[in-house]
């Protein structure tokens, strides 16, 4: 087994200074829409938070707008991955029930859900963290790993959401177009 | 013939497609040597499947310009390389070294071998659903690409793993270690990729079967999986012989030695 993997005792609750400052890096402009969201989502706690948050409907343009990229760009790959390989399955499985509306309605649930989800996101990792770490440094030093976001991630989130558009594009034009 | 005409034979279609690279995803996710790394295993598959996406929108783009190429060799061998393993290989490093060598949760420079074999099992599953749909005769398609394009995928990724764990560890050499993993893999997937397509244009110009380019073109798929597999096999006597590789990688070893 590797250092740091075994079990311990159940770990301590993810603290609030924790996750400030797992979402801060390279979201200051933006850190008061995670720093309200959060205080709704735990509002009977000031110190550490739940393991679990309830969910909070409140409105993120950039998950609306560029849902994948946005996610692969906060190191959400897991969701972002999802909602890439779904729509793929289906166009073979059951052809024809993707349609113009499908992209909205994922843009939407975006929209609604993406704060909600990064939060769900920090607050997972840093629970990873002190189950796999013992010590504070160690601890630390994993979430200066995991936190943040991925540039490359978002640009390779970019790619696939310019090249899917292209092909819905090219699917609506009619044959003789070519 | 069992033609893709209902919801049940689609399934069944997708499945055989999807079933050989799976079966390898679900013993790497469930095996003990690599619990620690289940999210970071699915990760991988999944960025390999998605790279396919922009991969194939980017080929698309110069592609009429190589069905101009005229000549059965040079033909294949513009689309094996140019069409098929360059972009395919570019794709698959840039998001193993951009993404996957990133995560916070690989611990050891061998791990490494493992994350690109994923990568490459995951392109390869996108690829089988796109060929095995595409196919008249799927259930042929599906079972020889389980036989030959997977495990060639798998195979690429374990040499492109190997220079990725050198990578991980080295620190004059990193750019050498870097060109290596693209240009081995190139290599390996091209000269599988070309006598395939160079078959596939003899049968499209109605060469008869028996004729010398197919014996040629025979040898060389064989021989290129030849190469592989000792290429691979290479893989696993060097990490034996490099210990660095399979012990926690430098970045964990001194966060856990403070603790």
């Amino acid at each position: 087994m590797l250092p740091g993997t075994a079990t311990r005792p159940a770990a301590a609750l993810p603290s609030v200074a924790e996750m400030r400052r797992f979402v801060a890096v390279h979201i200051e402009p933006f850190q008061l829409h995670y720093e309200k969201a959060l205080r709704l989502m735990a509002r009977h706690s000031r110190d550490t938070l739940p393991t679990r948050l309830p969910f909070l409907l409140s409105w993120h343009w950039p998950a609306f707008l560029l849902t994948v990229p946005w996610m692969f760009y906060r190191k959400m790959y897991s969701g972002g991955l999802i909602l890439v390989a779904m729509p793929v399955f289906l166009d073979h499985i059951l052809p024809g029930s993707l349609f113009l509306g499908s992209g909205l309605l994922i843009a939407l649930t975006g929209g609604l859900c993406g704060k909600s989800w990064y939060l769900e996101h920090a607050i997972r990792r840093i629970a990873k963290a002190q189950r796999g770490h013992h010590d504070a440094h160690a601890r630390a030093a994993y979430l200066e790993r995991a936190r943040g976001v991925s540039l490359a991630a978002g640009i390779f989130g970019v790619l696939i959401q310019v090249v899917s558009i292209t092909v819905i594009v090219l699917n609506l034009l009619p044959p003789d177009r070519f | 013939m069992m033609a893709l005409d209902s919801l049940t034979w689609r399934l069944v279609a997708a499945c055989a497609a999807v079933a050989p690279a799976s079966a390898l995803l679900a013993y790497f996710s469930m095996h003990q040597a690599w619990r620690h790394l289940r999210e970071l295993i699915w990760i991988s598959f999944g960025f390999g499947f998605s790279v396919a996406i922009p991969i194939a929108g980017i080929a698309a783009l110069y592609a009429p310009a190589i069905a101009h190429i005229e000549g059965v060799r040079l033909h294949a061998l513009a689309v094996a390389f140019l069409e098929a393993s360059i972009p395919e290989e570019l794709g698959k490093l840039l998001v193993v070294t951009a993404i996957v060598l990133r995560h916070e949760d690989l611990r050891r420079p061998v791990d490494a071998i493992v994350l690109t074999v994923l990568v490459g099992l995951g392109f390869a599953t996108i690829e089988n659903l796109y060929y095995v749909f595409g196919s008249e005769n799927w259930t042929e398609t599906a079972m020889l690409r389980a036989l030959t394009a997977v495990p060639m995928h798998a195979t690429v990724g374990i040499v492109m793993g190997y220079f990725a764990a050198r990578w991980l560890l080295a620190r004059r050499a990193a750019p050498a270690f870097l060109a290596a993993m693209f240009v081995f893999p190139v290599l390996l997937h091209g000269f599988y990729d070309y006598p395939v397509f160079a078959i596939q244009q003899l049968i499209a110009e109605k060469y008869k079967l028996g004729q010398p380019p197919y014996f040629e073109f025979q040898s060389i798929f064989v021989a290129s999986i030849v190469v592989s597999a000792l290429a691979a096999m290479a893989v696993f006597r060097s990490v034996a012989n490099i210990p660095a590789v399979t012990e926690l990688a430098p970045w964990f070893r001194s966060q856990e030695s403070r603790g």
